[in-house]
Formats: structure tokens, C-alpha cells, sequence
């Protein structure tokens, strides 16, 4: 019996891979993931998530969950601050565009803001801790924009007031009848908020997203997305 | 946010006038105006015909509290018409009456009342049974509110809404808006609901504008803290302080930690011969529909009354422009000289008219609690206002816990619950300075129990600890003594007085029973009308005090809901999808609902599909299947106690099957497991049962404090199972896996590059030829497809679904738990009992399989065949036994590659031995089935190990 | 029901983010008064608790970890 070498390497798709290609999305290639790069045009997509309500899948995005009984040690010696010191905290990792949630005293669950490398500075994990790349298991959405506090009412019961799920908070919730996390990425810059659902009702929250948007939600491609977070108008490139 | 309110200001605007049709006619409304103020300004009197009697009503209300205007608009049944607002092109039409309100044939009923008594739908129509049907037909007909148009199909779904709060305020009266303005001005977040368009309550219509209203309105309206939301309706006050409103046919969910209830008060009817009569009014109702939509009731008005609200009452309708020919109050007292006659101590007796009211025929009492007779006297108006007095419109308190107590004359709250309270009318106070008064302190209680601080609370406690005191209220009696016996109570059922006293005289005495039985306050006003009355009666008949006698309980709905909008949250239905998804559907697959995942069934040809599995190669799509990991010291012996089956003499490369149990022994959940390493294993759970499985995982490892992390991977995983003779050739194109049957063989696992995507392997046979479950992170499920259908082009592969993989798996007698066992199904009686591991000291289900095991089954599940005939019988068709049902089929399938129908059945023990004969009822017939062996294919199993 | 559980990780949630889990055993079983029951917190941190709750007034008046139990 043969064996042949596979005809080409694998592309990965995110759960809505479909649904951008059937509305329009310019797709491409970034890091062995198929990402829509825009919908319309990045200078728009970004002056809607300044002004109004814009929606990104970034699923591609690596997700990393550390799990164990030596999550509290690791989070004492490896992250410099104090905000993920307790559950529902959330913390900006010094290097780059990695936020760090904490989710249980023994779950902190890592999220990338690219597709590449964040696996491997995790390593040289304590004792009782294990390292789960979920990247796959979580459809991830990051929704931009001041018009967010109105549509989230329509979505879940949880209080998501300032009070409740403050800027550098995040929270595991019921969200369109599903299980999700919720997070409010810490620091300055447009109000955002990141929704990470089980990858296979990806295209379901996503539709309930559009829905309670009532028609005002923007769809956001990795190049706007890419321009709102360097804090430029999107034009650049 | 709204305006302040301006009170009196004319909110119908006349100058934008629109048209709606009312039957076959059509009839103006001004912008604003309700629909039944509209159609009393176009001379409508007649409203609804009631429920029983079919007797004539008009408007009473005017407050959306009564029956009276209830009326199908736009196809909807049962608006309360008096406070939907008009609109332009709305049909309306009215309910129950026929041919026309005005004429309706039913009014024989209303000479018939001896032979409808109480209960009778007790009494009559049960026998002769036969006759029933008739008799329902008929009884529908007659008693009615509205028609559903079942054919109208589903509405998209109300919005659901969820809103938090510190301080919820329900009601934006006097007492409402001040008790808002007090909490937020005391810092906390505050939330004031309003059923209206407008704030301000009762003052917009009974009252002069208030400067303590103006000013509290005003800091509302500046204070960041609080939001006002009018024309929302709070139904129900949940525990946990959770309201349930509905906006706009939206419904809201607000979560409050402190509740404060303001809804007001109502108007109390009197109870006289014919007082339901078309042009008898609560005396408020009559305000109302000047003042909130610019219509007239009448022009000559007698007023009834037992206190000062008559006299107050009178002076507004002056002020209005009718005449007030006599204010008519039961208490003694001197005339005061006043524009209208005045006759103290008087009662009214009884209503004159047919269609609307003529004039009220009045008497005044005795000194023994009876009326003087031959003094009586009638007094001509064609408008009678009831104005008896105030009660607390308290549902909401009342569903929060609050208890009222009769005392000193009123109803006032007798028992404090944390988190609740009420303010103004609604808790008993109907003073407009003490109402204010309490309004500010209740909500400024609320803010200091979230921990505001609030400076003034003590001396603003004992100002109104003064107000309460000089607020005192006589006692209303609203059942005066009088003849006649249309004396109607509850005008929703119409329930009189009379049948009240039959109902206590029968032994219903007491309220809850009293309800129940005469049927008082059960219908669309749920007591808002008649409550307090019957209460009264029934403590009147019974020699009880109202305390002993008490009110019925008050549920939510507080006000009609629909249910469209009560079903909200259901809007919210998860679908899952599999990474293949969009490949099934542009391949043109028939959709099966597998719980929450779509799955195909087919792709058009499930026989064909079948076929390629058996000749060449098949391809379907199982990442639907629970997948689970277990890593850690204790993993292995979390399985051990969980399942029923052996796990720790597993090696490391090597798959088993295995199956759980709850507690009481019946099956819970099976798949397949395989050993990762030392510590780690990975699991399959069966198709939405994925997160059933985790909890139950967590359950046990959190019971007995296991060392092992389980982790719940079936969303994160995609799979397929590649089956058929050639499928070893197939997967062989795409890896360097040595796949061959030494190197890899059945039952085992492996991990591998699959396609260059990094995958896990189970050779495993679940629909009975040579297989390999494949799973892959789900980002690169659909290259994986794409790659093993292009590597299986040449050997003849094809996508199969759902239903193929039934077929096949049925020829090989396997059982799919929840389909072919149920929720008394053990493993011993389903054929399972070869995986029991009872030598195992611990495990889910092991005393109760025990005993089991002694006594012996008394059901079995077995394989059975239709001998000669290709019929199949439907799943869950009965096997019976001298014409009883003794058992049941739970799967049937006509076998193309058996040429014979074959199937799992539960049957008596005793014939669950190979070749026992046993009948199935099919539509009618009995079909002769035979007990075969399992499997029907491959016995010896030799294709699923090639 | 409408009531709030507090989970000792994800603070007080609305009932329906949870999993009724049976009374514990060895409870006295269908009392009027507190009983101890399991919960899981299915929407939440996925795991199971035990929750104090008085079954005539839907209050719950104590959570903590399952695995806190005493067995």
C-alpha cells in the first residue's frame, strides 16, 4: 500500500467562513487562516466602530486556557499586574495585543490578538498546570463601538452595567440561550467587548449579534480591525 | 425620556384627527384619543355583551381594570379597547354577541338566570356522556371572548429585554414620581416604569397640578440617575424583586434590589339591581374620559357615594359641564348646602333602563341596617357615577409578599418584606399630602437599604408619621341592602350577589373556594372589580371579620399578557452546525434535528448511501458526538466509578466501548474511550448529550475530590467516521500512518497527520465494516473532508447520512441509547448486561443492578424479523399480546441487504428467546415478528476486523 | 423561578444559569425549611456547588464548593 504526501497544506476556516464569503467579505490568507480582510471599505468599517456598532469574527484569533491547581501560582509569579488576581479580572500581557482572563481560580484562559506564537511563550508551565490550545472550541467575536451597552440588554440577563462587568472584566454567562464569555478588554481606546461562544453555534450568536444590532451593526474585516487597534483611521493601507 | 407631565392638558389632539372602522362603519378619533373613547364620542353605548347573560355593558372603568370594553382588534381578542390607543385603519369588532351588540338573540339568557344557578356547569351537561360534545360545542359558543385566528401562524416572537436597577419604581403617580426623585436624589440608580403615555397619575385627571409634583417631576427629569420608561406595563413581580413589563410588545425583565410599588388606587363599584347597566360609571372612569381623551360621558349625572369622594367627585363633573342632579350617600349626615341635592343616608336600590340607564331608584335606611320602606324615590339622569371609595390597586405587593390587613377602615400593609414596598394609593394612602409624603420617604428608604446616604430620613419620617395620623377613612360599604337579583359582583363571569350567597349556602365559604367554585374573579379583570366585594360578602355571610376572611391570592399576571409575549425568551433557539455544515447543504442534504445540531439525514439516496458503506467506502459527518478528556492521577478511577465497565486494564493505544448508568441503573449515556497515556484518556459521548455527560463527570470528580481535570472538547473537535471495505486504501492516499490491519488494528487509537491536519484515530466498527473515526480540530474538518473525498473518488466513497448509518448500524444490532432504551431502560434488560462489571466494588448503578439481577428482568430488548414480508412497522408501534400492549418497537428498518424488515423491540422476558414469536399492531393488523439473533449482519464480526 | 444563586466564583446569577442537582443524600428529603442541595452552574464556571436553600421561600441562604462538602 502507497502513501502520499497530503496535496496541499491546510487552511483553517473560522465557523462563519461561509457567511462572509455569502455577504460579500474579501477573504484571504493570514496566518494559515481563511479571515475577511474587509466587507465594504476599512476607512468605513472603522468609522462605524468609533461612532456606532461594528462586528469582527476573530475565531482565528489563538485562544490558550491554562487549567489546573497551579493556575494561582502562575498567575502570582508570571503576569505582572494584579488584575487577574481574582476571577472576572482581566489582564493586558506587557508584551503585545495578549489579554489574560481570569475565569475560575484554577481556569485563566488566554486571549491572542493574532493567530501565531502565542503558543509558544507559553511554555515552561508549573507543576499542576495544563495547557490547552482552544482555539478551535471558541468562535470569538469583538465587538467595537458605543452602541454595544444598548443591543447586550437584548442578549443576556446579566447585569453588564459599569458596576457589574467593568472595563478590565469578563464574565462566563448565559448570552442568546448559549453558554458564553464575556470580556471588556482593559485600557483606552473605542469601547469594545469580546464574546467567545462554542465554536459550533458560532453562526447562530453571530446572527443573534446582527439581530439585536437591529440593523445598525457594521461588519469589521481584519484590516479595519487592524487599523482601529493601531488607533489609525483604517486608510493606511 | 418623556415630558413632565402637565396635568389637564388636552392629550387628544383634535387637529389630527385619524379614521378606523368599527364593524362596517368607520369612526374618527382624535390623535391620542383610546378606541372606546372614539367610539362612545360616535354615540357607541353598547360595548360587549356579558359573558353568561349576554346583557348589555358599557363602559365602566375606563382604566383598562374591567370587562366591559374588551373587543377583537386588527384580529387580536380581547383588547381592553377603553386604553388602546386609536390608530389609523384599525378594524375593531366586537366579541361575544350576536348578530350585532345591540341586538343580540343570547339576551334570552338573561330571563333563563334560574335555570343557569351557580356551578351549573357542575350540575348539568355531564350525563348523558354522549351528549357532550353537543353540549361543549354549544357551551362555546355561547360563552365567548373573542376568536383566535388559528390559522394566523407564528409572529416572528416578542423581544426579550433584561434591565437592572437599584430601584425599580412601578408607577409615575405622586407618590411614584417623588419616591423615584428621593432615591436618585440620594445617589442610587433608580428605574421609574409608567403604564401611560404621561407621568403624573391620578393628577392627570382627579386633581389640581401639585407643586410638590411639579418640582419632584422636574428632578427627575434632570437626574442622570434615573430613567422613566412610560407606556410599559409591570404584570408581575417575581422572587428575586424580578418585574416582568411589557414595552411596545417587548417584554422586559428588570432585576431590581429594591422594589417600590406605586400603582395607585381604584374606584369601587356599588352593588344595586342592574348596576352593570350601560351608563353606570366608576365615578373616576367619568374624569377619565374627559380628561385623558376629551369625551363627555353624559349630561346628567347622579352621584353614588359613602364618604366625601361623592362630594368631590360632584364638583369636578360640575366643573366639567354636567349637571350633577343628586349626590347620594349612605352615611347620615346634614346637607351642605351645595349646588345638587343632597340625600345623606340614602342607598341606591336599583338602576332603571334596558340599553342604557334611565334614572336610579334610591332609598334611605332604617336605623336596623335595612331600607325604610315606601320612601324610596327615583332620581332621572342618564349618567350614574359609582364613588364609593378608594381601595389599594396592590397585585404587585401583594405577589411580592406584602399582606394587608383591614383596620381602623382601610386596607394598609401589615407586613414589611425586604426589598419591597409601596407608596401613595397602592398601600392605603390616598391623602394627597400624606401620599406625597410616603412616596419621598419610601424611596429614599430604598436608597439608604442599598447603603445611600440619605441626611434627613429621620425628620422626614416623623412628618410623615404626622400625615398618616390625620389621614383617617371611614369604612366603605359597597353591598348596601336592597332587592332584586341582578345585583352583579363580578361582571367578567356575571356572578350576583344572590349566587354568592347560594355558593356559601352550598359550603364554599371560603374565598378561595367561594372563587373556584361561583367562578368570582376568575375572569379577564382577575378580581381588580369585584375581589374586595366578594370578600365582603362572603364575610358578611359567614360572620366572620374581613381579616378571618381575607383575600384570594393574587398571581402574576397582574394585567392580561399575551402569550407571544411571554414566550420571549424562547425567540432565542441555539442551532449548532458542524465545521461541515455548508458542504452538507450545497451537496444537497435533507436536514435531520438532532437536538440543538442540524445533521443530514441524507443526501438524497440513503440506500445508495448504505450501499457504498457495505461495497466501497463512506464518508459522514459525527462531530456532533460528545467529546471529552480526562487527564490526571484520578482519571482512570473516575471511570471505573462512573461507568459500567472496566477502564483501568486499558492499554495505552487501545479503544473500548463503554456505557454509564445513572443512580437508579437505568442507562444514561454510551461511546467509545480510548487511553491517551498513563493519566489521560479521551471519551466520546453520544449526540447532544455532550454537556449532560460533563456535568455528570464534574459532578462525581467535585463528589468524591478526584485528582483529574475533565475537560469538554466536542465543540472544539470535529469528526468523521470513514467506513467500508476500502476505506483502509482510502485513508492510506492521505497519511503516513501505517494503517495496516497488524499495525493498526480494531479497537485501537493513534495520532496522526491526517492530510496534513493533526488528527486522532479510532478503528472502531459502529455501523459494521472496517472504520476509522477521525478527529480533527474543527478549523480543519472541511479540508479533512475535502481530502478523504478526493482520496476516495476512484474507490467509489460517498457521503452517507444520518439515516444509513441507522440502517447499518440496526443490521448490526447496535443500540442507540435514548431511541431504542428510555428512561426505565437497564443495561441488563437491554442487552447490555455483558459489559456490567459487578466484580468492580463501586460504580453508578451497581445495587440497583444487583437487585435486578436477582429478581430478573421482566422486559427485554431484542432483534426482531418480519418473516416474508418486506412491511416494516412504525417505530413505537406496540407488540401486543391477546390484544394488550405488552411492549413496544423502537427501531424498524426494511434491510436491502437482508431483503427482510428487521428491528429492536422491548418485549415480556419471556419471549425474548431467539425464534419466540411475537405480535406487532400495525394500523390495526397484527404484523407476526420473530425473535432473531443479534447481529442480523456479520455475526461473527469478521468484516469490522478485516 | 426567578430567584438568584450566588456562585462562590461568578457572584449572584439568575436561577436559569443553573443545573437543579437533586437534594443532597443523606438530606431529610421534601421539608418545608433549608435544604442542601447540589447545583451546576451549566452558563457559568461549569461547576457544581451546594446551595442552601429554604424551599418555601426560594432564598438561598448559603453556597459554597461541592467539593467543600463534608461527605
Amino acid at each position: 500500500m502507497t502513501t502520499q504526501a497530503p496535496s496541499s497544506p491546510p487552511t483553517a476556516r473560522t465557523p462563519l467562513h461561509h457567511w462572509h464569503a455569502a455577504h460579500g467579505a474579501r477573504l484571504a490568507e493570514v496566518d494559515g487562516w481563511q479571515v475577511p480582510l474587509t466587507y465594504t471599505d476599512a476607512a468605513a468599517e472603522v468609522a462605524a466602530a468609533r461612532t456606532g456598532l461594528a462586528l469582527a469574527d476573530v475565531s482565528a484569533l489563538t485562544k490558550v486556557s491554562l487549567l489546573g491547581r497551579g493556575v494561582p501560582q502562575y498567575v502570582a509569579t508570571a503576569l505582572a499586574g494584579r488584575a487577574a488576581d481574582r476571577p472576572g479580572g482581566v489582564e493586558r500581557l506587557q508584551a503585545g495585543d495578549t489579554l489574560a482572563c481570569r475565569l475560575r481560580h484554577d481556569h485563566l484562559l488566554f486571549l491572542d490578538g493574532t493567530s501565531t506564537g502565542l503558543l509558544e511563550k507559553l511554555s515552561g508551565l508549573p507543576d499542576g498546570v495544563a495547557r490547552h490550545d482552544v482555539t478551535c472550541g471558541l468562535a470569538s467575536f469583538w465587538l467595537f463601538g458605543p452602541r454595544i451597552e444598548e443591543m447586550l440588554p437584548r442578549l443576556t440577563a446579566l447585569d453588564v452595567g459599569p458596576a457589574s462587568l467593568p472595563v478590565g472584566g469578563c464574565a462566563e454567562t448565559g448570552f442568546a440561550s448559549v453558554h458564553a464569555l464575556l470580556v471588556r478588554p482593559p485600557g483606552p481606546g473605542v469601547p469594545s467587548l469580546r464574546v467567545c461562544v462554542p465554536w459550533d453555534v458560532g453562526e447562530y450568536v453571530w446572527e443573534r449579534l446582527l439581530e439585536a444590532g437591529r440593523g445598525a451593526a457594521t461588519l469589521l474585516g481584519l484590516d479595519g480591525l487592524r487599523a482601529l487597534l493601531r488607533g489609525d483611521g483604517g486608510t493606511a493601507d | 425620556m418623556s415630558e413632565p407631565a402637565a396635568p389637564h392638558a388636552p392629550p387628544a389632539d383634535p387637529g389630527r384627527g385619524l379614521t378606523f372602522s368599527f364593524g362596517d362603519r368607520p369612526v374618527s378619533a382624535a390623535a391620542g384619543q383610546s378606541i372606546a373613547a372614539a367610539l362612545y364620542a360616535a354615540g357607541v353605548r353598547i360595548f360587549s355583551r356579558s359573558f353568561k347573560y349576554h346583557r348589555p355593558r358599557g363602559l365602566l372603568c375606563v382604566a383598562g381594570d374591567c370587562p366591559n370594553c374588551l373587543m377583537q382588534v386588527d384580529g387580536r381578542p380581547n383588547v381592553r379597547t377603553c386604553i388602546e390607543p386609536a390608530r389609523a385603519g384599525q378594524v375593531v369588532l366586537p366579541q361575544n354577541a350576536w348578530p350585532s351588540l345591540d341586538f343580540d338573540v343570547l339576551r334570552a339568557f338573561d330571563r333563563l338566570d334560574r335555570f343557569l344557578p351557580v356551578g351549573f356547569y357542575y350540575k348539568s351537561f355531564y350525563r348523558p356522556r354522549w351528549l357532550w360534545p353537543l353540549f361543549e360545542h354549544t357551551v362555546r359558543h355561547i360563552a365567548g371572548l373573542g376568536t383566535i385566528d388559528v390559522h394566523a401562524g407564528h409572529a416572528a416572537g416578542a423581544e426579550v429585554e433584561y434591565l437592572h436597577t437599584e430601584v425599580c419604581v412601578v408607577g409615575g403617580g405622586p407618590a411614584g414620581v417623588t419616591a423615584a426623585a428621593a432615591a436618585a436624589a440620594a445617589g442610587a440608580a433608580v428605574l421609574l416604569l409608567e403604564r401611560g403615555p404621561r407621568l403624573g397619575g391620578h393628577l392627570l385627571y382627579d386633581g389640581e397640578p401639585r407643586a410638590a409634583f411639579e418640582e419632584s417631576a422636574g428632578r427627575l427629569h434632570s437626574d442622570a440617575r434615573a430613567c422613566v420608561q412610560c407606556e410599559t406595563t409591570v404584570f408581575g413581580l417575581y422572587e428575586g424583586n424580578l418585574l416582568g413589563a411589557v414595552r411596545a410588545g417587548r417584554l422586559l425583565k428588570v432585576r431590581a434590589a429594591q422594589v417600590v410599588v406605586c400603582t395607585g388606587g381604584r374606584q369601587r363599584p356599588f352593588v344595586f339591581h342592574n348596576n352593570d347597566l350601560p351608563g353606570i360609571f366608576l365615578g373616576d372612569g367619568v374624569l377619565r374620559l374627559a380628561r385623558l381623551h376629551g369625551v363627555q360621558a353624559g349630561r346628567r349625572a347622579v352621584v353614588l357615594t359613602d364618604g366625601d369622594d361623592g362630594r368631590r367627585l360632584a364638583s369636578q363633573l360640575t366643573g366639567l359641564g354636567i349637571e350633577v342632579t343628586a349626590v347620594v350617600d349612605r352615611r347620615p349626615g346634614p346637607a351642605n348646602g351645595a349646588a345638587w341635592a343632597e340625600l345623606a343616608g340614602h342607598v341606591p336600590l336599583a338602576a332603571a333602563g334596558n340599553k342604557r340607564v334611565k334614572g336610579v331608584r334610591v332609598a334611605p335606611l332604617d336605623g336596623g341596617g335595612g331600607v325604610a320602606g315606601g320612601k324610596d324615590r327615583f332620581l332621572a339622569c342618564d349618567l350614574v357615577c359609582l364613588a364609593p371609595g378608594l381601595v389599594p390597586a396592590n397585585e404587585l405587593l401583594l405577589q411580592g409578599g406584602v399582606r394587608f390587613r383591614f383596620t381602623e377602615g382601610r386596607w394598609e400593609p401589615a407586613r414589611a418584606v425586604p426589598g419591597v414596598a409601596g407608596a401613595g394609593r397602592a398601600a392605603g394612602v390616598f391623602d394627597p399630602t400624606a401620599e406625597v409624603l410616603q412616596g419621598w420617604l419610601r424611596g429614599a428608604e430604598a436608597a439608604a437599604a442599598l447603603g445611600h446616604t440619605v441626611p434627613d430620613l429621620a425628620q422626614r419620617r416623623r412628618e410623615w408619621g404626622a400625615a398618616r395620623a390625620a389621614d383617617g377613612g371611614p369604612r366603605t360599604v359597597v353591598c348596601p341592602p336592597g332587592g332584586g337579583h341582578k345585583r352583579f359582583i363580578c361582571l367578567c363571569e356575571d356572578v350576583t350577589e344572590k349566587d354568592l350567597e347560594q355558593a356559601v349556602a352550598e359550603g364554599f365559604d371560603s374565598v378561595e373556594t367561594l372563587k373556584r367554585y361561583s367562578t368570582v374573579g376568575m375572569g379577564p379583570c382577575q378580581g381588580k372589580v369585584c375581589g374586595l366585594t366578594a370578600t365582603e360578602v362572603c364575610a358578611r355571610l359567614t360572620g366572620r371579620d374581613l381579616n378571618a376572611t381575607g383575600t384570594t391570592t393574587s398571581r402574576p399576571p397582574a394585567v392580561p399578557v399575551e402569550l407571544g409575549v411571554l414566550a420571549a425568551e424562547k425567540r432565542h433557539q441555539p442551532v449548532r452546525h458542524t465545521p461541515l455544515h455548508h458542504w452538507h447543504a450545497a451537496a444537497g442534504a435533507v436536514w435531520l434535528d438532532a437536538g440543538q445540531w442540524k445533521r443530514p439525514e441524507s443526501y438524497g439516496d440513503p440506500a445508495g448511501e448504505a450501499r457504498a458503506v457495505r461495497t466501497a467506502a463512506g464518508l459522514i459527518d459525527v462531530s456532533t458526538l460528545g467529546k471529552i478528556e480526562l487527564a490526571g492521577p484520578d482519571a482512570g478511577e473516575l471511570l471505573e466509578r462512573v461507568y459500567l465497565n472496566s477502564w483501568r486494564d486499558l492499554k495505552a493505544g487501545r479503544a473500548r466501548y463503554g456505557a454509564m448508568c445513572d443512580e437508579d441503573g437505568v442507562l444514561f449515556d454510551d461511546g467509545v474511550g480510548a487511553r491517551l497515556g498513563p493519566d489521560r484518556y479521551y471519551l466520546t459521548a453520544t449526540t447532544g448529550n455532550a454537556d449532560a455527560v460533563f456535568g455528570w463527570l464534574e459532578l462525581w470528580r467535585a463528589t468524591w475530590r478526584l485528582d483529574v481535570q475533565v475537560v469538554n472538547r466536542t465543540s472544539a473537535l470535529a469528526a468523521v467516521n470513514l467506513a467500508g471495505p476500502r476505506a483502509r486504501e482510502v485513508l492510506a492516499r492521505v497519511t503516513a500512518l501505517d494503517v495496516s490491519a497488524t499495525a493498526f488494528p480494531y479497537m485501537a487509537f493513534r495520532e496522526a497527520d491526517v492530510a496534513g491536519v493533526p488528527c486522532r484515530l479510532l478503528r472502531l466498527g459502529f455501523v459494521g465494516e472496517l472504520g476509522y473515526e477521525i478527529h480533527c480540530p474543527a478549523a480543519y474538518a472541511w479540508h479533512l473532508w475535502e481530502a478523504l473525498c478526493t482520496a476516495g473518488r476512484e474507490a467509489g466513497l460517498r457521503p452517507f447520512g444520518v439515516e444509513a448509518q441507522r440502517l447499518l448500524r440496526l443490521e448490526k444490532g447496535h443500540v442507540i441509547i435514548g431511541q431504542d432504551t428510555d428512561a426505565l431502560s437497564t443495561p441488563l434488560d437491554a442487552g447490555l448486561g455483558w459489559l456490567v462489571r459487578f466484580d468492580k466494588p463501586l460504580f453508578h448503578g451497581r445495587a440497583p443492578l444487583l437487585r435486578l439481577r436477582a429478581m430478573g428482568s421482566r422486559t427485554r430488548l431484542v432483534g426482531f424479523e418480519i418473516p416474508d414480508r418486506p412491511r416494516v412497522p412504525p417505530e413505537g408501534s406496540q407488540v401486543v399480546e391477546d390484544g394488550a400492549p405488552v411492549g413496544r418497537v423502537t427501531s424498524a428498518r426494511y434491510s436491502p441487504n437482508l431483503d427482510r424488515s428487521i428491528g429492536l423491540a422491548w418485549v415480556p422476558a419471556r419471549h425474548a428467546a431467539p425464534g419466540s414469536r411475537f405480535a406487532i399492531r400495525c394500523a390495526g393488523v397484527d404484523l407476526p415478528a420473530v425473535v432473531a439473533e443479534l447481529p442480523f449482519y456479520d455475526r461473527a464480526g469478521r468484516r469490522l476486523r478485516a | 423561578m426567578s430567584f438568584l444563586v450566588t456562585c462562590p466564583n461568578c457572584g449572584p446569577r439568575d436561577v436559569s444559569e443553573f443545573r437543579h442537582g437533586g437534594e443532597l443524600p443523606g438530606g431529610a428529603g421534601n421539608l418545608p425549611g433549608p435544604q442542601r442541595e447540589r447545583w451546576y452552574h451549566r452558563l457559568g464556571c461549569r461547576r457544581w456547588l451546594v446551595a442552601v436553600r429554604d424551599v418555601r421561600t426560594n432564598t438561598v441562604l448559603e453556597t459554597h464548593w461541592l467539593e467543600e462538602e463534608t461527605p
